[in-house]
């Protein structure tokens, strides 16, 4: 079986969650002997390895895709609230503060979803040799500086919030930020001639950004097309998903002939809000590949570490984690509580945590890197996840694999895999901070689940993941040939 | 001819509330009195009145050749009592037809018989006492909590003058002729063991839920050969699955009825009960169980209770509250603790609830066994704080000689305790 893959992104060069899913299924297809592959990204930088697995970069894509990078792009900041008094100044300017610049919003990238970082503003401002000082917002909620009396917009490239330290990140991409549509269309166009070019069987493109560039190899060669969905636009936006994205995803789950999904919860997604027939769509878990951190930490003596990990976002349910732990805290004292990560709630949440009169055993770390998160799990007691919605949801069995206890919300896809995990509706603040204390003051209670979680999640292999994909491979491919 | 042996389990339990940490310390109630009630009111609408009215019915229309056991437990009789007293009165009918023998079981449904068999005969004493006053009639057949055995349970039965024990068997303890024979206990000889045939059982139940799987006559076909040879099919089924309105099975009770009347048309076999069986047949050897070492893990056939670390622990806990309780004159406080050795709390603490597969298994009130042991570990710490309080601010005046006696050796064994960590700690 020789495979056409289309992936956005692989280990090493910026492992988001679907790089890390693309690598394991990759590498575990090439394992299988059975299966040759040619990945397709949109850059390939020439370390990337895997069995029987060719790299081809769109080289031509990453020419315009620089072009794109030097494009101007307008920064907007949300009106203040009238509310706040502001130092105002001539024709109605504010003066732009600190406080503003946690609440960036890039113009040109909105689809996205992006999740910046606080404090991205003032950099770009200093990179520019611009001080933050004479820097104001207008009415439309743009940066301007004041040059002759006249207000003028601050010109900022995408370049420029390319920050090598804190890169703005986007929920899928890494590190893409112009107009991602006009990306994932020349994408398409390119993987319609690299279709052309290469011998193969069966199209496989993972997430909605490179669905056009099955379709279009689907279109140029015939080739049945799996899609594999990793999220939806669901699951990134609630209730009220971008329109654009969505018939993208609707048009690559309909175009193709069979729909991967990371768990039930996701196929159900798939099934009731796209439409599409359940006959084709498939449920296939990933796979766990995770090197724990054996290493000792000295830790307070009899003090437990709860954490949250992820992005601080809507989707994650940081409150209910916030509120969970003002519970505990009110009764319990040997407890303490870590919420790792960034995002749009971030300044919300450390609010919350003044307000609720619990900062001094509620800390914040902001953003982790690998090696900070393999710390941080580490050490920790008790690992919670109550997120709202959750395609798939990884982290859970990393704590496992770490030996951590996991509290998470029946509404991740997870959820159906990971079995020794204590289970909770992600705005049941009561049962939370119930089984954070049953999982302190319990130890039998802990260490049964620690065991057994560990049993379970080390049986969960991307190997076990490949051979479900090879078989519907196999099925695509003999419902093509019958078909003919 | 065989003698088939069917037994009706009629168990019920108090359901537990949601009960969290922030409650201890500030609500006292830890059991759900009213969902507790109104399930023991959907069980006796859909399963009791209808099954009790049926096998009445059954009894009286075949005079004397159906025959056959009820076991109900202490809590099942003071459930029904409070919330559907009716249905006494219909088991009063049964008993005085003489074709039904009510068979002794621990008052609590607990799992004391594997540790403490003093209490363990307490509570078969209740027992006894109950259907005694109740039904008219004297057990002269035990069996313990799930026919949960060892051979201390056999002895303290018969000590309490049984001639004849119900057991879920351990296939290695039987020999090689299987379970459709009488064994006896290896010291008190003349007591008289009837081990369940697990086959056949399991087929039963699993005709019973879903009446399209098998017709009435395949089930008397197995007989033949799922309870091929021996004297006595021996058969426990809960009540729960003549429910008709639970599984997929709407006409479980006419489906009984055609099962009962092909065994009687058969004329291979002959339904009887247990005191009488084991009057007719010889044992065919000892069936030797060794009790469980203490301090070792639990041996396999306890597991779907004491199977995990999860129910150990509470297990542990419970018992760990025992010689406390007695010192306290308060009676709730005791009533409580009485309840919550109810083996069914430990059974949901089970790992196979969380196994999808598992379909022999009674749905979860708790939802997963992680709740379940969250909500008995919460109760019984509070249930501890309680009664440390009791403890404490207790007027000795109106102690019993014999709370006051307790009182003085459970300080001693724990001032000895103290001691002897003190001395431990100085050669340290």
């Amino acid at each position: 079986m020789r495979v056409l893959m289309f992936g956005w992104e692989f280990p090493p060069h910026i492992s988001g969650g679907l790089g890390t899913a693309c690598k394991g299924i990759v590498e575990a297809l090439g394992m299988r002997g059975d299966t040759s592959l040619v990945f397709v990204a949109p850059k390939v930088f020439g370390d990337e390895h895997s069995a029987n697995t060719t790299f081809a970069g769109a080289d031509q894509y990453a020419q315009t895709h620089k072009r794109i990078l030097n494009r101007n792009i307008r920064i907007i900041l949300p009106k203040p609230k009238e509310q706040q008094p502001q130092i105002s100044d001539i024709n109605g300017l504010i003066k732009y503060t600190s406080e503003s610049d946690k609440l960036i919003y890039i113009e040109t990238a909105s689809y996205l979803h992006p999740y910046l970082q606080p404090g991205q503003i003032e950099q770009i401002l200093l990179r520019k040799n611009i001080s933050p000082d004479t820097v104001y917002i207008n009415t439309r909620g743009q940066l301007v500086t004041i040059e002759n009396g006249r207000p003028k917009i601050i010109k900022v490239s995408v370049e420029d919030t390319m920050d090598t330290n804190r890169p703005v990140k986007f929920e899928f991409t890494g590190r893409y930020t112009s107009d991602i549509f006009t990306e994932t269309g020349l994408f398409a166009r390119i993987g319609g001639k690299i279709a052309r070019q290469h011998d193969f069987n069966v199209i496989h493109a993972h997430d909605w950004l490179t669905y056009e560039a099955g379709i279009a190899a689907k279109k140029a060669t015939g080739k049945p097309l799996v899609v594999h969905v990793h999220a939806t636009e669901y699951d990134r936006s609630g209730a009220t998903p971008n329109p654009q994205v969505f018939a993208i995803e609707k048009d690559g789950m309909e175009q193709a002939d069979a729909v991967i999904t990371v768990s039930n919860h996701t196929r159900d997604i798939v099934i009731d809000k796209y439409g599409i027939d359940p006959d084709k769509v498939f449920a296939i878990y990933n796979g766990v590949d995770f090197k724990p951190d054996r290493r000792k930490y000295k830790k307070p003596e009899g003090e437990k570490l709860i954490t949250f990990l992820g992005r601080i976002t809507y989707q994650k349910g940081p409150r209910y984690f916030i509120e969970a732990a003002y519970k505990v805290l009110k009764q319990t004292n040997n407890v303490r509580f870590v919420m790792a990560g960034n995002g749009d709630m971030f300044a919300q949440m450390v609010t919350a945590a003044a307000r609720l009169g619990i900062a001094d055993k509620f800390h914040f770390t902001d953003f982790l890197n690998h090696d900070e998160v393999r710390h941080l799990l580490a050490v920790s007691d008790i690992y919670v996840m109550p997120s709202v919605s959750e395609p798939f949801g990884i982290a859970p069995l990393e704590a496992a694999r770490c030996k951590v206890p996991v509290i998470i919300s029946k509404q991740s896809g997870v959820s159906e895999v990971l079995k020794h995990a204590i289970k909770v509706d992600y705005n049941d603040v009561d049962a939370i901070a119930d089984a954070i204390h049953a999982l302190v003051e319990y130890p039998a209670l802990s260490k049964h689940i620690v065991k057994a979680a560990y049993n379970e999640v080390r049986h969960l292999k991307w190997d076990e993941c490949a051979k479900q994909i090879s078989s519907i491979y196999n099925s695509v491919c003999h419902n093509k040939n019958t078909e003919i | 001819m065989k003698t088939l042996s069917f037994n009706i389990n009629i168990h019920k339990y108090y359901l537990l509330k949601k009960y969290r940490f922030f409650d201890i310390g500030n609500d006292n109630f830890y059991f759900d009195e009213q969902s507790t009630c109104s399930s023991i009111e959907d069980s006796e609408k859909n399963c009791l009145r209808p099954a009790l009215e049926m096998l009445l019915a059954l009894v009286r229309q075949y005079k004397r050749r159906f025959k056959f056991s009820i076991t109900i437990s202490g809590f099942a009789i003071q459930l029904i009592e409070r919330c559907c007293s009716s249905i006494i009165s219909l088991l009063k009918q049964l008993a005085q037809t003489g074709a039904v023998e009510f068979v002794a079981s621990p008052y609590n449904h607990s799992l004391a018989g594997i540790n403490d068999t003093e209490e363990f005969k307490r509570q078969i004493r209740l027992s006894v006492s109950e259907i005694q006053r109740l039904f008219n009639v004297t057990p002269e057949t035990v069996q313990n909590s799930d026919l949960i055995y060892t051979d201390s349970i056999g002895s303290a039965a018969f000590d309490e003058g049984f001639k004849a024990i119900l057991v879920q068997p351990e296939k290695r303890s039987l020999e090689v002729k299987g379970s459709d024979y009488l064994y006896f206990h290896p010291t008190a000889q003349r007591l008289k063991i009837i081990p369940q045939n697990q086959n056949y059982c399991q087929l039963f139940e699993n005709a019973l839920k879903d009446s399209k799987l098998f017709a009435p006559d395949y089930l008397v076909a197995q007989l033949g050969t799922k309870a091929a040879g021996g004297d006595i099919m021996f058969a426990s089924i809960n009540c729960e699955y003549l429910d008709g309105s639970k599984y997929n099975n709407k006409d479980v009770l006419a489906y009984v009825k055609s099962f009962v009347e092909s065994i009687l048309a058969s004329k291979r076999f002959k339904f009887d009960v247990p005191s009488a069986a084991v009057q007719k047949y010889q044992p065919i050897g000892p069936y030797k169980l060794p009790d469980p070492v203490p301090g070792l893990n639990y041996p396999s056939y306890l597991a779907p209770w004491l199977g995990n670390d999860l129910q150990r622990e509470a297990f542990s806990k419970m018992n760990a509250l025992k010689e406390k309780i007695k010192l306290v004159s308060n009676q709730p406080l005791q009533l409580i603790w009485q309840r919550l050795q109810c083996s069914d709390y430990f059974y949901f603490m089970s790992d196979g609830y969380l196994n999808n597969a598992n379909q022999n298994i009674v749905s979860n009130p708790f939802g997963t066994p992680y709740n379940a042991f969250i909500v008995y570990m919460n109760i019984i710490g509070d249930l501890e704080r309680r009664t440390d309080l009791e403890i404490n601010n207790a007027k000795t005046d109106h102690l019993t000689d014999k709370q006051i006696a307790d009182s003085i050796k459970y300080y001693q064994t724990k001032i000895k305790q103290l001691k002897q960590e003190y001395q431990k700690r100085s050669l340290l």
